[in-house]
């Protein structure tokens, strides 16, 4: 499967970041073959609004068949659901590949909604 | 009118304005310093003022956070809903192209495996996809994002007042649409949103006369020297009228006089009158001595306002103009705790509390996120470091050579940003109005329109004595604010990082919209400090609603405590159901007023009340780190 994962910096070992539509990247990778690429998100990091937005439309365009990041607002939810992409939502801070073996071995179950409510809904 | 009538009375009449209308706009470049009082007061009095025989109207614009009608307890309906134009798809001609959402500076639109979103509370109605859709599937359809109020039978004057939906950006629009029901044949009184953004614009261009209120502390010194700004920008007669006037009022007459404008009158200061204020009454309707000189302040607005001059920054900003810091993309560790100090209004001493955790605090790094009006350097003491110019938003520029002055762009503009010239037919770009949505780019025929990057503000680090500050200064209508907050807190993680400091003090906006929100989000700690007011409970509950979306459980500070026991206990019962703890609570203390004239955090002024207070609320927040 192909994971988004929005991490701190661009390396293997990297831990998920936190945040989803402020991340800094993403790291696509793909868990059949072990291949990582890496994708900036510095447009979205500093857009003035609707950055969860733009990084949702972003990572399904990406090809990613799921997303592993911290939290996900309704917003951001709303996209990646229409395109029917899983969002995992991790938290002990936990890095790139742990998050990974921790989905695959179902320990951690997709979101069923958006965890952290978006301004003012 | 009867011409006879009015010279009996000393209440000025409106001819020297060359009108039976006129409308004051009563503006401040911080909130707290006493826009709302001063409103109804003048409403009140210049209502019942025997011989000022024009109708009054007041008109409070301050849609984020309204307040008059608290004040008036008087029976409002709803006069008409705001409406704005959103997207609507037609799925039978969208093809999934994507271009709507390429093209949206709002990033209001979504295009996922060919199917398109709207997020219509992102929106802000430009009109730009229906303007770029290569298959005309997308149609404007109005749907409300407000509502005016309105009591047009209360007395001594009526009333209305205007909210944005909760979760809504497009507050300029709900101004606008209440402006459309000023008195055209009477005195209307607007009370206008605080700081000196967008909708603070929209407000002053409708203007006659413009009255600032300030009080006599360096920050209503700095804050108004703000606002002046941009009444010079703007071209509007103003004139200030000081707000707990003392000894220290020499402070904005020496400002008011550099930019030749008068200060036309003083409210001193008085505990029974915050107390009154702070119980939701009107001041002159409980205290008659105040009347005459309402009237005489406002006799003097209408002979003496004048446009302020322009007053050359000294720190202007220099260097390139960039699009981003160059710190822009640095992220939170957890070596240090980052604690953010928030109060939903205005003047509820917010910065009081920052800068005394500041002295408290033995290893920091501070940020004013309060890019409206920031004003935590005034208690630091600091050295400019060095400065950068902040470009993130844009703007539209006509190339005149190109231009066919075919008009499409003044027909398509849903801002009114473009100005036409009869003398000249030129077309050109009103920069405090652009937006920077780009639809005149898109339907110009001539590709005479670009976009130009137009300029946000300043980002600022300093050194001081007590650690180095972040800060930023907004440039005059800027959009973008909360861009301009996530970058004070961006260029502050790596400076915290660098240094090694164990704590990140950050000093929020006012407010709940988007500068809040970008101040609060992933912040480890957050403070709200409040008073015991009719108006700060009412803020108070939104902003807890704000920090509540975003998982974080803030602790309240109560200030100036005793003032008004019953509001007192309503904020304790209020933080006892939500679960949030009371950090503290600080005594009214006089001596307060005086550090912050001295420029010194309280705790190192005296050992006073305050001061005590504040030392054991740091102590408790240690303790918990």
């Amino acid at each position: 499967m192909k994971f988004a994962v929005s991490v701190r910096e661009q390396s293997i070992d990297a831990k998920v970041d936190s945040r989803f539509g402020r991340a800094q990247m993403f790291a696509l990778y793909d868990s059949k073959t072990g291949e990582c690429s890496w994708h900036p998100n510095t447009q979205n990091f500093q857009a003035a609004q609707g950055a969860g937005i733009q990084t949702a439309q972003n990572v399904v365009n990406l090809g990613a068949e799921a997303v592993i990041s911290g939290h996900c607002g309704p917003k951001a939810y709303r996209v990646l659901e229409a395109a029917n992409v899983h969002i995992y939502s991790v938290t002990g801070n936990p890095t790139l590949k742990e998050a990974v073996q921790m989905i695959e071995s179902g320990k951690i179950k997709a979101m069923e909604g958006a965890d952290v409510e978006g301004h003012w809904v | 009118m009867n011409p006879a009538k009015l010279k009996q009375w000393k209440v000025p009449t409106l001819k020297d304005t060359g009108s039976d209308s006129l409308k004051v706009v009563i503006c401040s470049g911080k909130g707290g310093t006493g826009k709302t009082t001063l409103a109804l007061s003048m409403a009140w009095t210049l209502g019942r003022a025997e011989g000022f025989s024009l109708p009054v109207k007041l008109l409070d614009c301050d849609v984020e956070e309204p307040n008059c009608h608290l004040f008036l307890r008087c029976n409002y309906d709803t006069l008409m809903p705001v409406l704005a134009e959103k997207p609507v798809f037609d799925m039978q001609l969208c093809n999934g192209c994507g271009r709507c959402s390429n093209k949206c500076r709002y990033n209001a639109i979504a295009v996922v495996k060919g199917k398109p979103l709207v997020f219509n509370d992102l929106c802000h109605s430009c009109g730009v996809c229906g303007v770029i859709c290569p298959r005309d599937a997308i149609t404007l359809k109005a749907v409300s994002i407000g509502e005016v109020l309105a009591d047009n039978n209360h007395r001594p004057f009526s009333f209305m007042f205007g909210r944005l939906n909760v979760g809504e950006s497009q507050s300029p629009m709900v101004i606008g649409e209440m402006l459309k029901h000023a008195l055209p044949d009477g005195l209307n009184i607007i009370d206008g949103p605080p700081g000196t953004a967008c909708n603070t614009v929209k407000a002053i261009a409708a203007a006659d006369k413009v009255i600032l209120v300030t009080e006599p502390t360096p920050f209503g010194a700095n804050d108004l020297a703000l606002a002046l700004d941009l009444c010079a920008q703007l071209q509007k007669p103003c004139a200030v009228l000081i707000n707990r006037s003392d000894s220290n009022d020499q402070l904005i007459e020496k400002l008011a006089e550099r930019y030749q404008v008068s200060v036309i009158g003083k409210i001193p200061f008085k505990r029974e009158y915050a107390r009154a204020c702070s119980d939701g009454l009107i001041l002159t309707e409980e205290f008659p001595e105040l009347r005459a000189g309402v009237i005489s302040s406002f006799s003097r607005l209408l002979s003496e306002a004048v446009v302020p001059l322009t007053v050359k920054d000294e720190t202007a900003d220099q260097g390139e103009c960039r699009v981003a810091s160059a710190s822009v993309g640095n992220q939170k560790s957890d070596d240090y705790q980052e604690l953010t100090v928030l109060s939903g209004k205005g003047g509820t001493g917010k910065t009081t509390v920052t800068g005394a955790f500041v002295a408290l605090a033995d290893s920091l790094v501070a940020a004013d996120c309060d890019v409206d009006a920031a004003n935590l350097r005034l208690i630091m003491n600091e050295k400019i470091l060095y400065t950068e110019r902040a470009c993130l938003g844009s703007e539209a520029v006509i190339d005149q050579r190109k231009c066919t002055r075919c008009g499409k762009c003044f027909d398509g503009c849903r801002f009114g940003a473009i100005d036409f010239d009869e003398q000249t037919k030129r077309y050109s770009v009103n920069e405090l109005n652009c937006e920077g949505c780009g639809l005149c780019i898109e339907v110009c025929p001539a590709k005479a329109i670009s976009e130009k990057r137009a300029e946000t503000g300043s980002l600022m680090l300093s050194e001081s004595a007590r650690g180095q500050l972040v800060h930023a200064k907004l440039a005059p209508a800027a959009e973008n604010s909360g861009k301009l907050v996530s970058m004070v807190r961006s260029l502050a993680f790596a400076i915290v990082d660098q240094q090694q400091k164990e704590w990140l003090l950050v000093d929020g906006p006012p407010g709940t919209a988007c500068p809040a929100i970008a101040s609060v989000t992933g912040s480890d700690r957050v403070i709200l400090v409040t008073e015991p007011t009719i108006a700060a409970v009412h803020d108070l509950e939104r902003i807890i609603k704000l920090v509540r979306h975003f998982g974080l459980k803030p602790e309240i500070i109560i200030n100036k405590v005793d003032i008004n026991p019953t509001y007192a206990r309503k904020i304790r019962d209020l933080a006892d159901t939500a679960g949030y703890k009371i950090l503290g609570e600080i005594p009214f203390d006089d001596t307060v007023k005086e550090a912050i004239k001295a420029g010194v955090p309280i705790v190192d002024f005296n050992a006073g009340p305050a001061s005590h207070a504040l030392k054991n609320i740091w102590n408790k927040i240690k303790e918990t780190r």
